[in-house]
């Protein structure tokens, strides 16, 4: 991974002081959109590589910060067991301190169920986890755990909205060696931690929202099994005899897909 | 599937807004999660539809309306495992929502429910029956809001 030595520069004063890298930063935007080609030849490769991928198992650890009014920050920690069976199986558990999520997608339908409080609904669902993202998104305002990863490598990615994109350097997450890549789009500077050698897969990833004066910040550590365990029942909810079916607004009633 | 009559959505919607203006919804910012999501539309109405739905993102039962309220408070409704906790501060807290929704007003929206409700199943739907009211509970995105309605039949 060669490096530009405008990086290296900037590498330096992140060791230093907080002026320093300010100054940094303000050199790059001052400069045209300034994009390490090792940096986005690795999201694309990254991105190819999931695309790969049959089925896999995900589990992750999440903080995401909530600003409150006053501008004071609180960081909500949860975990993601993510079982994906392509094209048309999805099954995540959400566990936060705000509460408990499943999600289930079996092609034909999606059901959402409230652990805790019991609840779950149930709606029609295209045959497809490309198509179930955008559904979920625009029609019921749902946002898939770990989102991304269904995104990369595919038509949806907006890796052009990228403006600047930088190689950081080796890391280790999780005992695992990664390659740190840093990137800008507008609101939002994100690093992505890249596995090296022949599975290209995320293994950590931080947003920080940045048209937001707070600036919170989203980050995931992700631990990958490219060989899950699953049968076609993990897939597709069955309800407790004691859950109770409500119903799932439609942010758009009368319009959108079914 | 029982839906609601246009109306009475947009009322409600209506409702959320002036909770949301007035503080009593936590009116909590937060931060993406999606690298690809954010620019993936218009992202001016991502934004919105975001934050509009994520005013109710809190904890399952209790909402917490002030934010000075003890973050912890909410966490004890882990160990009870079903639908409402009468730690006082909950409590007053509901309480408060329910007395400015005034008389539980068909279409508004709350974010969790009085104490000594009774689920009654209509059409495959379920309802909440507390004392005179009526609330349906629903997901708003993956929040659960409770909306009043008339008594189903």
């Amino acid at each position: 991974m060669a490096r530009t030595p405008g990086l290296t520069v900037a590498l330096i004063c992140i060791g230093l002081t907080a002026p320093c890298v300010t100054h940094a930063w303000q050199a790059t935007a001052a400069q045209p959109p300034k994009t390490d080609h090792a940096a986005t030849d690795a999201l694309n490769r990254m991105g190819a590589y999931l695309r790969t991928l049959t089925a896999f198992q995900v589990q992750s650890t999440t903080a995401r910060e909530q600003v409150l009014d006053d501008g004071q920050k609180i960081t909500i920690d949860g975990t993601v067991d993510l079982v994906v069976k392509r094209p048309n199986g999805l099954r995540a558990d959400v566990i936060t301190d705000e509460g408990s999520r499943t999600f289930f997608f079996d092609g034909r339908s999606f059901t959402i169920w409230a652990r805790i409080l019991n609840y779950y609904a149930t709606v029609p669902a295209p045959a497809t986890l490309g198509e179930l993202g955008d559904v979920l998104s625009d029609k019921y305002g749902i946002e898939l755990p770990l989102a991304d990863l269904f995104f990369w490598g595919t038509d949806k990615s907006k890796a052009g909205a990228v403006t600047a994109a930088a190689d950081v350097g080796p890391s280790q997450i999780g005992g695992v060696t990664c390659q740190h890549y840093a990137f800008r789009q507008e609101g939002l500077d994100w690093q992505v931690w890249i596995q090296n050698g022949d599975y290209p897969l995320p293994r950590k990833l931080v947003l920080t929202t940045t048209d937001d004066e707070a600036r919170p910040e989203y980050s995931t550590v992700m631990t990958w099994n490219l060989a899950p365990s699953f049968n076609d029942l993990s897939f597709t909810f069955s309800p407790p005899s004691d859950a109770l079916k409500i119903v799932l607004t439609d942010l758009k009633p009368g319009g959108g897909r079914q | 599937v029982r839906m609601l009559h246009p109306i009475r959505v947009s009322t409600a919607m209506v409702v959320m807004v002036a909770l949301t203006q007035t503080g009593l919804a936590a009116q909590r910012r937060v931060a993406e999660t999606s690298v690809n999501r954010t620019t993936r539309v218009n992202r001016d109405e991502h934004v919105n539809v975001n934050r509009t739905t994520n005013v109710n993102v809190n904890r399952d039962v209790n909402v917490n309306v002030h934010r000075d309220v003890d973050v912890n408070v909410d966490r004890r409704y882990y160990g009870v495992g079903c639908c409402y906790d009468p730690h006082p501060i909950a409590t007053a807290a509901a309480v408060t929502t329910a007395a400015v929704v005034t008389a539980a007003v068909i279409g508004s929206v709350v974010h969790s429910l009085p104490p000594s409700c009774s689920v009654v199943v209509v059409g495959g739907i379920s309802y909440q029956h507390c004392g005179a009211t009526w609330y349906q509970p629903r997901f708003a995105a993956s929040s659960v809001t409770y909306v009043v309605v008339t008594a189903p039949r």
